[in-house]
């Protein structure tokens, strides 16, 4: 799911708690499941970086924290080649998966959509 | 996010108020007196010539001089402008491109000053998004990468390619040492971080340290709108710096560029201590021709002009508690030795000068003021500064009085005081060819 999409789908979650109530668990439920926790990997980590707005987004990370998902990354890289995983103390518990990436993709995105609307604007 | 129709509400209601409401109309006693004002602890000074165009200037007293380390006031004036809380950066350009106006920011030794010319109707748009940059700047981290050190890093470029401007700064540092001696560019970007810019735009954007100056605009409507959306500004403490101590001397600095050399003399304050004749005396040292494709009749004129392809011109500058009148010299490397002592001669020769080359650099120096106080985006900074630092607007009747009370006598006693005192040189590119102080004959 794109980015948008994702979003749109997390305001449409917002307006019906019963739904929510119902999703939240099994989401969780999923990324425990998917495995990438467990190879030390954040959420934000998989966001596809192959277009020009999350390339923007990660040029705008504080030094420290791309540094960390650089880091991230290659030793999950080097986990995958060795078919291992990390030990239960070093993998990523679900408090610690925070969004690091999404605020500054979803402001780039304002920010284009701002821009294209002060380009169609007319005079009245 | 905002819908589409938010935006072009309020942009069209601004458009809309242009054709609603007609130019001032009220009889205008004296187009370029300043009246001043207290609006919610915030000073106010404006002037109406009833004209469509108005200039209004944020001026803040957080110059280099205040700067707690090297580059920070710089990167303030770059700073403005950019998102704020409330607004986008993109979103104030083009709103302030469909009133058709311009926004700039700069910064001094003295002060860092916000900008805009915009129609006089508009003026409520524009001190509310001035209010909103002094208090709503967000200073992200990214922008200070994406925006702000690019647009540094030109300005820097610029300057270091400027010998005349490097041979200036040279001069102030051995002149005033530190302060006013401080480079007022940010050559030096360590310091220089998102964070440490919000630490001193906290410091610098508060009601002690800000002036607000308008040219034609109503008293009235500004100091309204000021109290409207500047109340809120935090009151805190006015920004402190040492009081400026002459010292003298020289500073040479070796580079492979074009050669030039300052050579400057304490000068007098702005303010209520201003000394007329330093002023006077710029303008009898001269060197710049009056009339195009003349040599000048001026003492620095005369001096240089057997010396081909050299130029040389007299300055002063005033700050709020010291001056420095500078001669500034450049031109082929070949002859900057003899320029240098020719113009010292001059300097010596002005102290002998007529009453009739007096009164003809008294004229010349009362057109400087007047035609300043008629020019509507000049001058505001120097207004700015003296309401801060002293609550009163310079009045451009009281400067052209001044003038016209200078005479030969204190001219003389002006000369003398230069020639005994010590003498500031500030000298850039190749040293070998660069003459000394003491090679010119001057006390360093």
């Amino acid at each position: 799911m794109s980015a948008v999409g994702a979003r749109a789908f997390h305001r449409f979650l917002d307006t019906k708690p019963s739904l929510k109530k119902v999703f939240l668990p099994l989401a969780e439920k999923y990324k425990n499941l998917a495995g990438y926790r467990q190879k030390g990997l954040l959420t934000d980590d998989l966001i596809s970086e192959e277009n020009d707005v999350v390339q923007k987004a990660l040029k705008r990370l504080p030094p420290k924290v791309a540094y960390d998902r650089v880091y991230r990354l290659r030793r999950a890289m080097q986990l995958s080649l060795t078919h291992q995983i990390l030990p239960p103390s070093e993998q990523i518990k679900p408090e610690q998966d925070i969004p690091y990436l999404r605020p500054y993709i979803e402001e780039i995105e304002d920010e284009i959509a701002e821009r294209t609307k002060l380009e169609m604007l007319t005079k009245a | 996010m905002f819908a589409r129709t938010a935006i072009s509400r309020n942009t069209t209601r601004c458009l809309r108020s242009a054709n609603s409401r007609g130019l001032a109309s009220a009889a205008i006693q004296n187009p370029w007196h300043y009246e001043t004002s207290d609006s919610q602890g915030v000073k106010v000074a404006t002037r109406d010539d009833g004209g469509p165009t108005a200039n209004l200037a944020i001026v803040v007293k957080a110059g280099s001089r205040y700067e707690p380390a090297p580059g920070l006031a710089h990167a303030l004036a770059n700073f403005a402008f950019k998102n704020t809380t409330t607004r986008s950066a993109l979103r104030l350009q083009r709103e302030s491109e469909l009133l058709g106006s311009f926004l700039s920011s700069s910064v001094s030794r003295e002060n860092v000053v916000l900008r805009a010319k915009f129609m006089r109707q508009d003026l409520p748009y524009f001190l509310e998004a001035f209010a909103d940059v002094l208090k709503n700047t967000k200073y992200q981290y990214y922008e200070s990468i994406e925006e702000v050190l690019p647009a540094i890093n030109a300005q820097i470029k610029q300057y270091t390619t400027n010998s005349a401007q490097q041979a200036l700064e040279a001069a102030h540092v051995a002149a005033f040492h530190r302060g006013l001696g401080e480079g007022q560019f940010a050559v030096i970007k360590k310091y220089i971080s998102h964070s440490s810019v919000a630490d001193y735009a906290k410091q610098a954007y508060n009601k002690s340290n800000i002036a607000i100056v308008g040219s034609g605009l109503q008293h009235g409507e500004v100091a309204k709108w000021t109290g409207e959306f500047f109340k809120d500004l935090s009151a805190g403490p006015a920004l402190t710096s040492p009081a400026t101590k002459y010292f003298g001397g020289e500073q040479r600095i070796e580079k492979d560029a074009p050669a030039s050399f300052v050579i400057g003399f304490p000068g007098s304050a702005a303010g209520t201590q201003f000394k007329p004749e330093f002023k006077v005396l710029a303008h009898l040292l001269g060197g710049k021709p009056q009339v195009k494709w003349n040599q000048g009749a001026s003492f620095i004129s005369k001096a240089i002009a057997p010396l081909e392809g050299v130029n040389a011109e007299a300055n002063h500058l005033s700050y709020s508690d010291a001056g420095l009148l500078y001669v500034t010299v450049g031109g082929p490397e070949s002859q900057l030795g003899k320029a240098g002592s020719a113009v010292v001669e001059a300097i010596k020769a002005a102290g002998s000068a007529t009453p009739e080359q007096v009164k003809a650099a008294i004229n010349q120096a009362k057109f400087d003021v007047l035609a300043k106080a008629e020019d509507k985006s000049l001058g505001l900074e120097d207004v700015g500064q003296s309401v801060i630092h002293n609550g009163k607007a310079p009045q451009y009747n009281d400067a052209v009085k001044a003038l016209e009370g200078v005479s030969q006598k204190t001219v003389q006693e002006a000369v003398k005081k230069l020639l005994d005192g010590k003498a500031s040189i500030g000298a850039i590119g190749d040293l070998k060819v660069l003459p000394f102080g003491s090679e010119m004959g001057l006390n360093v």
